[in-house]
């Protein structure tokens, strides 16, 4: 269908450290945001977070203004981790939009999404797209937020966990309302774009199969009957108070549930290590009796699944119109793991594949969501690409 | 010659006898001689240890540093691997045990402990050293100003000994008295220290607080000398600000003494005239809103307030000023809100109406955007940017202050007192909230105002709508769009009933006028029997003869279905219900403004399908066509305006009649008629003083003699 106002997208991006002249570079270079309907924005930790949204409000008088802190950004074949960097994409023309926040998701994480859901009202009857940001670092159970979500009719929800550098765990910001929270959750509704959407996880299942036996919320306390840190260190030999922090490399793979689409495992990959009671702390559970098996991820694996990601995508953009790709990389794949180079050519082979000068903009995420099947899921290691159409 | 053999044994055996002797002696005297030695060199020993104490002593500052030492070199002098020296102080009560590096903490702990612990013990703190060591620190056994060693392994036995020989406790005795004199010195030497620091600490304290002093005169001084300075300025922008329109008052009434002019240039002149006047009476209203709150007596007003319509509303009536800049002017929604929220919905009206207006005056060229958002549910957030020249860093704390603006150039170009902000200001802090502001000079300002609101707990909330923007405006106005229907004005004050009525004929309407509700019962009733019923009556509630809501009631039993609008100058929390109560519709509250007016005589019109003009919510192409649709707001004022300095003119003479017959009711009634046409006309410290006045004079109360007079001299001020 074509619009009187076709909606439209550009990206920008700017490595400056003066806020200001961030600000105006990534804008002007996003063509400056007239008649502009919502700006998402991704910015470095080394940023002042309020100065910036100050900036980025009087750059953009009006827009709303969502998104928050992130460990880098790709925009449109530049790929940047880095303490201060902004990137902006900033949709114009036909959309409506609707935004929801909750400041603090320190509490039921089911209720927030249904409150999330109320605030957003009843679910567009048309098509539309559903984006979500969050703090990782409260340590709460973002599978339980997105079924609070779904509960309000948000069934397919796209996003990931905002971030800062990959170093020991600090802050991460999230903006919405005009205000940057630190321990937040923001859903966008973009109605009049519909979501053509894939995911690859680029990880390798290695070991033995092992089973959940005992979890409390998106805590593992035991896996075969022994406490799950114990056999987390045994599988990967390592010393869990010497050098379980330096277990980043590895995740817990899930089967997916009988009927789904899948590549291969879902990826749960320990967020913190709870030495006390000799747990992994997830961001999302694995439910007791899951089978498990413990994957790797490996250079390979994420450069296969990407191109093979591309495929399914350019696939299934034949005949649509995009408008906007929105990228949310798993922090664990750029650097230290893969990072500068390697990093942009993953981009570039995606981009490839994507109709051409096609906006992107990706965030570097701490955690991801994307459909899997009917239902909005949590990944870790995973890349989810999600191209914005117009219906 | 022979020797006797029997002589020789004899004098051999003495001989022994004596050498024996001799070499017992000299064993003994040998052994004397090694005890002297060892004495001398114990004693040697012994002084060298006390100089050397006495030299740490001194040395330390604190005595457990010279117990300690004391105890290293008693075992090094007594030839023991360590000893443990016990200290009775006089001072502190309680022993004080001196000991090798880490000894101590580790004695200490275990003294705590039962004997018998389970803990691991290592030999040196086994057994005897453990159990002389309790026994030694209970302080009775030992003495003040005494030093007992409580025990010491010999290397060479490896055994324990406690110190028993006399000699050694004499000289522990006399170490002990010149240990405890050293100790006085040091305590003495760090009394005077502590003295000293304190007395050092004291000056510090002293001199800091006199360059606070200095500094807090000096910024008085500077803040006296800044204020006198912002006055003098105010005084000469104040002197500017009033010259101005009152040289083109007295020049264009100077001009409209010349018989010759035209109709139309004398229209010219009287708009300017009074254009000018409305300019010099807006300046007052500062002056007199800003002395009001500064004496604290303006009071909230918190009422049931639809924030959503209230945002759309100013945006439609400051849309035409931004529009003749070629600014662009939004209103979001950034959060739900609820429909309904108590707030003083004036006071609020009047902040950002500041805000937004001071945005459009000062931004050239761009947009100017207003955010709502609820914060938890008891504050609204609402945040205006614009793309302005912005605020020097320097300046932004000083445009908050009375008689401030950001830059003098600033008022020549566009005019002003500089009271607004300072204004909005105390009006938000009265409203429980405050100002904020955030500007980049060259770039654009961001003013964020928040009050306090109370919701209730069943209201409705609803979703944030969409970004309004020009092709789907969230609530299109009409304001000259043409309306059909009959309308009947009811308003016991001439000049209102004239007013309404010239808006409601030039929006297309029929009006019939009734001076009271007996007169508009029946007016309606005869309406309905002749089968020409009106189609909306627009009451006002407090009239002679038969007020608003009785006539209301009794055309309710006659005429249920018939739209009734309750016009009143009562703006209290709770008049909205009372009117609705007795059978009202709607409700306006005084001062009522056209596009409301209009708005409402279209909600209840036979016919609303008119072409309309739409007031777009982004900036249409410069034009003034769409100016001169609203401009009929002050055009039917202006028409009527000469009716209302006249007919105050003569609420003035009736309100002194009444003061000096001390008639309280005459009074409340005048004050009433004032209080709704003032506010309707432009005059809104009038409308507020004449509120106070009827509101005092009903309850007869003693402050009415003190805030008459002063309605009265702004009643002749005006006319």
């Amino acid at each position: 269908m074509t619009t009187a106002h076709p909606p439209q997208a550009a990206v920008g991006i700017s490595t400056r450290a003066d806020i200001r002249k961030a600000v105006a570079e990534a804008v002007n270079r996003a063509g400056g945001g007239a008649d502009a309907v919502l700006c998402i924005a991704y910015a470095g930790v080394g940023h002042d977070q309020n100065e910036l949204l100050n900036q980025l409000k009087i750059a953009l008088p009006g827009v709303p203004i969502v998104g928050g802190s992130s460990q880098g950004a790709c925009v449109s074949g530049t790929s940047i981790e880095a303490e201060r960097f902004l990137a902006v994409a900033v949709l114009s023309g036909d959309v409506k939009v609707r935004i929801a926040h909750v400041a603090d998701m320190r509490s039921d994480e089911r209720k927030l999404g249904q409150a999330l859901a109320a605030n957003l009202g009843p679910p567009p009857q048309g098509a539309h797209t559903t984006l979500l940001w969050y703090d990782p670092l409260c340590g709460r159970n973002v599978k339980d937020l997105l079924v609070g979500l779904s509960d309000g009719g948000y069934d397919a929800v796209y996003g990931g966990a905002t971030g800062q550098p990959w170093d020991r765990m600090v802050a991460t910001f999230q903006y919405a309302d005009g205000q940057v929270y630190g321990q937040g959750a923001v859903v966008v509704v973009l109605e009049g774009l519909t979501p053509v959407a894939e995911l690859t996880h680029g990880a390798e299942a290695i070991g033995v199969a092992l089973t959940v036996t005992k979890a409390d919320g998106n805590t593992v306390l035991e896996i075969d009957d022994r406490p799950a840190l114990d056999v987390w260190c045994e599988q990967l030999g390592v010393l869990p108070e010497r050098n379980v922090e330096m277990t980043s490399n590895w995740a817990l793979g899930i089967v997916p549930p009988t009927g789904t689409t899948y590549e291969g495992f879902f990826t749960r990959a320990p967020f913190a290590f709870d030495l006390e009671r000799r747990a992994l702390v997830l961001q999302a559970p694995i439910p007791c009796g899951s089978r498990v098996q413990v994957c790797i991820r490996t250079q390979s694996a994420v450069f296969g699944g990407a191109e093979a990601m591309g495929q399914r995508l350019q696939a299934a953009l034949v005949g649509k119109q995009a408008v906007l790709a929105l990228g949310f990389e798993c922090g664990a794949r750029p650097a230290p793991f893969l990072g500068g180079e390697l990093a942009e050519r993953e981009m570039r082979q995606l981009e490839a594949k994507l109709p051409p000068a096609l906006p992107l903009i990706g965030m570097y995420a701490w955690g991801e969501i994307a459909p899997a099947g009917d239902v909005s899921e949590f990944h870790n290691f995973t890349f989810p690409m999600c191209v914005l159409c117009q219906p | 010659m022979a020797r006797d053999d029997n002589d020789m044994p004899d004098d051999v055996a003495t001989l022994q006898a004596l050498l024996q002797d001799k070499i017992k002696l000299l064993i003994q005297r040998e052994r004397d001689v090694h005890t002297l030695v060892r004495r001398v060199n114990e004693s040697n020993r012994w002084m060298q240890v006390v100089a050397e104490i006495s030299a740490r002593v001194g040395s330390y500052h604190d005595e457990q540093a010279a117990l300690d030492t004391l105890a290293e070199a008693l075992a090094e002098s007594l030839g023991f691997e360590y000893a443990l020296a016990v200290w009775g102080d006089r001072v502190s009560e309680c022993p004080s045990l001196g000991a090798p590096n880490g000894l101590r903490e580790l004695l200490i702990g275990l003294a705590a402990q039962p004997y018998d612990a389970g803990v691991q013990l290592q030999t040196w703190t086994t057994g005897p050293v453990r159990m002389a060591f309790r026994f030694a620190m209970q302080s009775t056994l030992v003495p003040h100003e005494s030093i007992v060693v409580v025990v010491a392994r010999s290397p060479r036995t490896a055994e324990y000994h406690t110190i028993a020989d006399e000699t050694t406790h004499a000289r522990l005795a006399r170490l002990g008295e010149q240990l405890a004199q050293s100790f006085d010195s040091v305590r003495l030497r760090r009394e005077v220290m502590r003295e000293r620091d304190s007395l050092q600490d004291a000056v510090i304290a002293a001199t800091l607080e006199l360059r606070a002093a200095v500094r807090d005169a000096e910024s008085a001084r500077a803040a006296a000398v800044h204020a006198a300075t912002a006055r003098t300025e105010f005084l000469a922008n104040m002197s500017h600000e009033i010259r101005t329109p009152m040289t083109a008052v007295l020049g264009y009434a100077a001009l409209l003494q010349d018989a010759d002019l035209g109709l139309a240039t004398r229209r010219e002149y009287l708009e300017t005239i009074t254009r000018s006047g409305r300019h010099l009476l807006s300046l007052l209203d500062d002056i007199l809103n800003l002395a009001r709150i500064e004496s604290g007596h303006l009071t909230v007003n918190a009422e049931p307030t639809a924030v959503h319509s209230l945002m759309l509303e100013l945006q439609a009536l400051l849309a035409v000023k931004a529009a003749e800049k070629g600014l662009e002017l939004t209103v979001r929604f950034a959060t739900s809100l609820p429909s309904m929220m108590h707030v003083d919905a004036a006071r609020l009206r009047q902040i950002l109406i500041n805000l937004i207006g001071n945005s459009i005056k000062f931004t050239e060229r761009g947009r100017v955007a207003v955010v709502a958002s609820m914060i938890g549910t008891d504050r609204l957030k609402i945040e205006v940017i614009d793309t302005g020249p912005g605020i020097a860093a320097d300046k932004q704390k000083l445009i908050f202050e009375a008689f401030e603006q950001g830059n003098q150039g600033m008022s020549r170009s566009h005019g002003g007192a500089g009271l607004g902000l300072a204004i909005a200001r105390k009006l938000a802090r009265l409203l429980g909230g405050d100002i904020a502001m955030y500007s980049q000079l060259g770039h654009g300002s961001i003013f964020t105002v928040t009050v306090g609101v109370a919701v209730d707990a069943d209201a409705i909330w609803t979703a944030a709508p969409r970004v309004t923007n020009e092709n789907e405006p969230a609530m299109p106005i009409a304001l000259n769009a043409l309306v059909q229907g009959r309308v009947l004005v009811v308003d016991d004050t001439p000049i209102n009933r004239n007013l309404f009525s010239s808006i409601l004929v030039r929006a297309g309407l029929n009006v019939r006028e009734a001076c009271n509700g007996k007169e508009a019962l029946e007016m309606v009733v005869a309406a309905a029997q002749a089968d020409h019923p009106f189609d909306m009556v627009f009451m006002d509630m407090q009239m002679p003869v038969m007020d608003g809501y009785e006539a209301t009631r009794r055309i309710r039993a006659t005429v249920p279905a018939l739209p009734i609008i309750a016009l009143t100058a009562h703006s209290m929390a709770g008049d909205r219900e009372r009117c609705l109560d007795a059978g009202c519709t709607e409700y306006l509250a005084k001062p009522i403004e056209r596009p409301e007016l209009i708005r409402m005589a279209r909600r209840f019109s036979r016919t609303t399908d008119a072409p309309a003009v739409i007031l777009p919510f982004r900036a249409p192409p410069r034009s003034t066509d769409r100016l001169k649709a609203n401009a009929a707001v002050d055009e039917s004022v202006l028409e009527l305006m000469p009716t209302f300095i006249a007919t105050l003119r003569e609420n003035i003479v009736e309100l002194e009649r009444a003061q000096q017959g001390h008639d309280v009711n005459e009074i409340a009634s005048i004050a009433h008629r004032i209080k709704g046409t003032a506010a309707t006309f432009g005059y809104p410290s009038i409308s507020d003083l004449a509120a106070e006045v009827e509101r005092l004079a009903k309850a007869d109360a003693s402050p009415l003699a003190n805030v008459l007079p002063d309605l009265l001299r702004e009643c002749r001020r005006a006319v």
